[in-house]
């Protein structure tokens, strides 16, 4: 019976393949029809999945990666088979051998806890097997960023610890210790970033570029939490590598958390990409929303779901408008007009929607203000909404449309009040026009030259060492290359549709200007979630109770100096009217 | 020949690399020429069945990321095996999706067996605007095929997401045309049973 029917099912369907339709292939089959229909109805909805496809562009690039990593492989391959006395096996596990034991015999001496993030962009077997014959050129290209609070920095060579400042730049054998209630993010020169979180104890232990290509960049995480912004190269092979003492995980371009108990515990969690742990000869794959947790001298546990998010605050808005976030300890989230992406607060994300609208996720939010930066690529109005939701309930949710001419924005403010990761509640309290100063503090690395410079901070230049890139106006704006494809930032690039960056900016302008305009507009208030508050006036004709002392500025050169940290270049956005004020709301 | 299959391998340079259409005996000269080591060929073939593959194995995991990683893998793992494809070029395909599928398969191995991963919504955060796209307008439904058995799954995404008919579906999962059509058969009734669940829940 089963057999006939299904045969009767297939061959209905392979009709409807042909164009038949559903009724037509059961008048076919009238006594079947009661059983077949359904079915039929049901193979007809799967059919309608839109089906996913690579992009040319991704098709065109990593089609010659592969071609690449084939070659380099058959070539390592040979070299390895051509050397006399050590097989490959054997060189890799004499190699694996040495590395272990040093791990270990550095765990008896002083480590309780040692994490140490390998980086390696070149790796796999013959990765680790170029790495081990070859020198590449060493370079000490990170940057120190102080977020919030204190950070102790001990030189290598030094048995003294001195205070960080905020934008010095570290060198190998640095060590950087976050003190209670301190927040600090690490840069490294190809663009991945380290947020360390409050009272954790990190060690740069190798950073290396051959040809301005990164080969591998070596943290030792000694305790405490870290939140990883992992840039995929395009670098055939490319992954990171974590070991410790009792496990090794290797990493590709993602965002994951890791953290080291003072017992030796260790914890890795990832939120995008996939991360694979192994651990006294267990190996553990985390895909996105998995964790795992090894102790030492144990195998990794198997993979556990992360724990939903008691609450998340979810904003969206659409173009002309790109945006970030920044949260009560400084850290920031989302991307410029350039294109520049960035992720310091963990556990959030941020991303292009179907729709073309930007969406920031901050996965459960702590008390304090988050301040949220629009910028607009264009003139135009964008539509907004703000919602905070804990365990499944709205919270708050407010939603409108601000407006604001090219290389304008706003500021907004948003207060939250959470307790046991649960939002309490939620409050815009103010927005402004996004001024000079900038909430965000984020330094830009550009993979050509090796140099990260600073291209905004909330301060002056300061608490800048000498040792700081002074800003590169010709690396503003680079955009980073999140889709994995090596193209870094190239213009010719820029705004083709089939760029599979889902946070890229297409053909967006750089962020050049930040209105010196400080007049206040309305709040954007909404408690009761019906949509505007604001007068809805003619988009063409903003409102402007507040800015009338503000119109027609908009357009003065900002901070010229060419050798600052800031990147604020001339303000090339000019209003085509004049009448009209950068700023409105409805 | 041998500049028969030059000829052969700059065209598909040219042109749409897609399976559909790539002439089978083309792909079997191309398959012949990666055997014999040739990397430019085998490039070829990645651009014929990239988006097939990558397609199989994103609505498995669901990830463009994960997605991504599996399908460079499962190629480079055909590049190493290729020799093993000496006599058989015919079913290259298929001898691809088995990789695929013993990939995604290895992949979440140290989850519960052959149980892959479940949609959550910060898995979309790294997906096109299509697959955004896909998952929103399509989540429940991808839910519940990814709640099926393996075998189900598989015949469904095979069947319906690639569009192969039942004999290519028979040379990767290796079973008879019957028991794919029972598996066929079981898979839609299982979905249509989840989809009015979920719409009577609703």
């Amino acid at each position: 019976m089963n057999d006939k029917f299904s045969r009767i099912l297939d061959e209905s369907i392979e009709r409807l393949i042909k164009g038949e339709t559903i009724e037509s292939c059961l008048e076919e089959y009238p006594n079947d029809r009661e059983q077949l229909e359904p079915l039929l109805n049901t193979a007809q909805l799967i059919s309608s999945i839109p089906k996913v496809s690579v992009s040319e562009k991704y098709s065109r690039v990593s089609k010659a990666r592969l071609i690449a990593r084939i070659r380099r492989e058959s070539v390592q391959a040979r070299e390895a088979e051509t050397r006399s006395g050590i097989g490959l096996f054997d060189e890799l596990g004499l190699a694996w051998h040495r590395m272990w034991q040093s791990i270990l015999g550095a765990k008896k001496v002083a480590i309780p806890v040692a994490l140490a993030l390998i980086l390696a962009l070149v790796l796999s077997v013959s990765g680790l097997l170029n790495h081990l014959s070859t020198t590449p050129a060493l370079a000490s290209q990170c940057t120190l960023t102080i977020l919030s609070g204190n950070v102790d920095v001990q030189m290598p060579g030094s048995n003294a610890e001195k205070t960080g400042t905020d934008g010095m730049t570290l060198n190998i054998g640095t060590r950087v210790k976050t003190a209670p209630g301190s927040h600090a993010v690490l840069t490294f020169f190809e663009g991945s970033t380290v947020k360390l979180e409050p009272e954790t104890e990190i060690e740069i232990q190798q950073i290396e570029y051959d040809n301005e290509q990164p080969t591998a960049i070596v943290l030792k995480q000694w305790l405490g939490r870290t939140w990883s912004r992992v840039v995929k190269m395009a670098d055939p092979g490319s992954h990171y590598q974590i070991e410790t003492p009792s496990a090794t995980a290797i990493v590709r371009g993602t965002l994951f958390t890791t953290e080291v108990e003072a017992t030796g515990t260790t914890k890795v969690a990832t939120t995008e990409g996939l991360v694979s742990v192994v651990a006294q000869g267990d190996e553990v794959y985390l895909p996105a929303c998995q964790q795992t947790q090894v102790d030492a001298g144990e195998v990794p546990s198997q993979p556990q779901p992360v724990p939903i998010s008691r609450s998340e605050i979810i904003i969206t808005f659409d173009m002309p408008a790109t945006g970030s976030v920044t949260d009560p300890t400084g850290s920031s989230t989302g991307i410029l007009p350039s294109g520049f992406y960035f992720n310091q607060i963990p556990e959030s994300q941020s991303f292009l929607t179907a729709e073309d609208r930007q969406q920031i996720n901050i996965s459960e939010p702590m008390t304090g203000e988050y301040i949220i930066a629009l910028r607009y690529l264009s003139e135009g109005q964008a539509h907004f909404n703000i919602l905070g939701a804990s365990d499944g309930n709205v919270v708050f949710n407010y939603t409108g449309n601000w407006g604001a001419f090219q290389e304008h924005g706003w500021l907004i403010h948003l207060g939250i009040h959470a307790e046991s990761g649960r939002i309490i509640s939620g409050e815009v309290t103010s927005a402004e026009p996004l001024g000079e100063e900038t909430p965000e503090d984020i330094v830009e690395a550009p993979l050509a030259g090796g140099k990260a410079s600073k291209i905004m901070t909330q301060d002056s230049d300061t608490n800048s060492t000498a040792d700081v890139d002074k800003g590169k106006p010709e690396d503003k704006g680079k955009p980073e290359d999140e889709d994995n494809t090596g193209d870094k930032g190239k213009p010719e690039d820029k705004g083709k549709p089939e760029d599979e960056d889902n946070t890229e900016n297409k053909g967006k302008p750089e962020d050049k200007g930040k209105p010196e305009d400080k007049g206040k507009p309305d709040k954007a208030k909404d408690e009761n979630n019906t949509g505007n508050k604001g007068k809805p006036e003619d988009k063409g004709k903003p409102e402007d109770e507040d800015n009338t002392g503000d119109k027609g500025k908009p357009n003065k050169p900002e901070d010229e100096d060419a050798t600052g940290n800031k990147s604020k270049p001339e303000n090339k956005g000019k209003p085509k009217d004049k009448d009209k004020p950068p700023y409105w709301f409805s | 020949m041998d500049n028969k299959r030059n000829n052969i391998a700059r065209r598909k340079t040219l042109t749409a690399n897609k399976p559909e259409n790539v002439r089978q005996t083309d792909i079997i000269i191309l398959v012949e020429k990666a055997i014999e080591g040739n990397v430019e060929a085998f490039g070829e073939l990645y651009g014929i069945f990239l988006d097939r593959i990558y397609r199989y194995v994103f609505y498995q995991v669901r990830d463009r990321m994960t997605a991504e990683d599996i399908t460079e893998e499962v190629f480079i793992k055909a590049w190493n095996a290729i020799s093993s494809c000496k006599g058989k070029e015919k079913t290259f395909s298929a001898w691809l999706y088995r990789i695929a599928h013993n990939r995604v398969i290895d992949i979440f191995r140290s989850r519960e067996k052959e149980q892959l991963i479940e949609m959550d919504p910060v898995a979309e955060a790294g997906s096109t605007e299509l697959e955004v796209e896909t998952e929103i307008d399509h989540r429940e439904l991808l839910d519940s095929i990814a709640e099926l058995p393996p075998n189900q799954k598989q015949v469904i995404i095979l069947k319906y997401i690639e569009g192969l008919d039942n004999r290519e579906i028979e040379r990767i999962m290796g079973k008879k045309q019957g028991a794919i059509r029972i598996l066929q058969m079981r898979a839609l009734a299982r979905l249509r049973e989840r989809l009015n669940g979920g719409a009577e829940e609703k």
